[in-house]
């Protein structure tokens, strides 16, 4: 159930205004008790796996904060740790390793779970699964107190709006503002309305119109020019950030329409000057928790190796981050390209930056950007494809882009096969545009803020727009969020 | 030696790591408020920190460091200045 299918805006309805109807004490447990239905809207596995999830994770917390004995409480931790790792890894990968196995052992494995090659991740797992586990490594590091309230724990890992596909958030967050009662109140509905508008129109005019152009292409790759695999390469970064942008601001304007404020998953990535400072501005909700839960302590305990100690911390960081997003090859290569190129950034950290201040002023925040935005295409390609084979066959094919562009200028070969025509191209390429001016302008000014301080006219105005362009240019095909596959 | 002079040559190491020469921390200085001061440079800030006021600092102490006036009370209540 997608935010913008018309079953869940349905479901969004009613909820919404019983939420608003009933008495502020009962106002979380009916929350939790939605999410629960939202859940099983994905099937009645899907609602016992996040239960049993749920319920480990606040009992072994409630076991650490009872321990007296530092040795107790380690237990404790290291078996949550275990239970919750090995639940995410069983239902995240299991599948892949049972169809690796030969011989014997494959007839066994088979014999005893006779679905396990077709097991299917539950949705939101990865998600949630990390909530739980920060969570308990928090009460074990006393930075919280353990929850003894099971329906403020359940509502903290199953609120709705984020459990697909986060932002994965903190409890202290979330706890915080539980405690204040939500009573309907014209400006935050409102704010969060426009902000699930803006998301709404992120991903299906400029994300899914440009999944329309990329699709096609990635799913036949032998048949296209180069030219037009080099453009669906690039056009798929603007794709996976719009798509999952886009799904952020939708999930916060609904936690918004209830009184809550999810945190920013993206910062503006692509004005980032380094792949370390897009790592602080992608993905935040994820990135913030692989630095705290496995970066830092990691750091932390091999820093006495200087320079060697943070390179290994940075490699098994950006494994850990490959493997959480899938556990083929091609996602092993994607972290750890990042990791190499994160060390290359921090070994020559202070040459670059002597490097960048004899550039001409006016260059150096281009050239920063243009360096990276140019690697992250590059490791996208391995993040966008099924295996390293594709992968290699794309950066095969790029060599003959200039080729291809040539003979499309000289004499006049066309770039796509039937499907796809120069208009196609034109539109995505417009979207793009109308998709980064509005995130630019919202960087600078606050676009929603702004909004809220126009006239009513003006702001009707640019409501009717924004609806009119989603009706008008909305894909025609509605594809799934790209980060549902996690 | 008092908490000015631990300011002063903590100024100096934040200087020199992070390649700032504006850099003047008080005791509410954050990482939030100073440009490259990042998850990497902070353990790098640590372990120049460590060296020079010859302390040693546990990772559950590291972790509870929120803003340099912490710091700076670790560093006297480590070195008995």
């Amino acid at each position: 159930m997608f935010f913008s299918s018309p079953l869940f805006l349905a479901f969004f309805g009613t909820l919404f205004l019983v939420f608003y109807a009933i008495p502020v004490k009962w106002q979380s447990a009916f929350l939790v008790f939605c999410s629960l239905i939202y859940c099983s809207f994905f099937g009645a596995a899907n609602l016992l796996i996040v239960a049993c999830i749920t319920a480990a994770s606040f009992f072994v917390s409630r076991k650490i904060a009872a321990s007296t004995r530092e040795r107790a409480r380690k237990m404790w931790l290291r078996l949550g740790v275990a239970v919750l790792v090995l639940t995410l890894a069983f239902f995240k990968y299991a599948n892949i390793v049972a169809a690796e196995l030969q011989g014997p052992l494959a007839e066994t494995v088979v014999g005893i779970l006779p679905g396990l090659k077709s097991l299917s991740a539950p949705v939101g797992i990865s998600f949630y699964t990390l909530q739980a586990l920060a969570y308990i490594i928090d009460v074990y590091r006393r930075n919280h107190q353990a929850d003894d309230n099971p329906t403020h724990y359940t509502f903290f890992i199953c609120f709705f709006p984020q459990i697909v596909a986060g932002p994965i958030e903190r409890y202290h967050r979330i706890r915080s503002q539980l405690d204040v009662a939500k009573k309907f109140n014209y400006q935050p509905v409102t704010m969060g309305l426009r902000l699930f508008l803006y998301g709404l129109f992120k991903k299906i005019v400029v994300a899914d119109n440009l999944a329309a152009f990329t699709n096609p292409i990635y799913g036949n790759l032998q048949e296209q020019t180069s030219l037009a695999i080099f453009i669906a390469v690039v056009l798929f970064s603007f794709q996976l950030y719009f798509d999952f942008s886009g799904y952020s601001d939708m999930a916060r304007g609904v936690a918004r329409m209830l009184g809550f404020d999810l945190m920013r998953n993206f910062d503006y990535p692509f004005n980032s000057t380094s792949v370390t400072e897009f790592w602080r501005r992608w993905h935040i909700s994820l990135s913030s928790w692989l630095n705290d839960y496995i970066f830092q302590p990691l750091m932390i305990a091999l820093r006495n190796k200087n320079k060697a100690g943070i390179i290994v911390s940075l490699f098994i960081t950006f494994l850990v981050s490959g493997i959480w997003h899938g556990s083929t090859w091609n996602f092993v290569i994607f972290g750890m390209l990042h990791g190499l190129l994160c060390s290359y950034e921090f070994l020559t950290r202070k040459k670059r930056k002597r490097l960048f201040n004899a550039l001409p002023s006016l260059l150096r925040k281009p050239v920063g950007i243009m360096l990276t935005f140019g690697f992250l295409n590059f490791t996208w390609i391995f993040f966008r494809v099924g295996s390293v084979a594709e992968a290699v066959y794309i950066l095969q094919r790029m060599t003959g882009v200039f080729y291809d562009l040539a003979a499309y200028l000289t004499a006049g070969k066309t770039i796509f096969d039937g499907n796809m025509s120069s208009l196609n191209i034109f539109f995505c390429f417009l979207f793009v545009f109308i998709g980064l001016l509005l995130d630019q302008i919202d960087r600078r000014y606050d676009l929603l803020a702004c909004l809220n301080q126009m006239k009513v006219p003006v702001r009707w105005f640019a409501y009717f727009s924004m609806c009119l362009c989603i009706m008008l240019f909305s894909s025609p095909q509605v594809y799934s969020f790209v980060y549902f596959q996690f | 030696m008092n908490r000015t002079e631990i300011y002063n040559q903590l100024n100096e190491i934040f200087r020199r790591e992070l390649e700032e020469p504006h850099i003047f921390l008080n005791e509410n200085t954050t990482a939030a408020d100073v440009d490259e001061w990042d998850s990497i440079t902070n353990i790098q800030l640590i372990v120049s920190i460590e060296r020079h006021f010859q302390v040693s600092f546990s990772s559950k102490e590291i972790h509870e460091l929120k803003k340099v006036g912490d710091l700076v009370d670790r560093i006297i209540e480590k070195s008995g200045y």
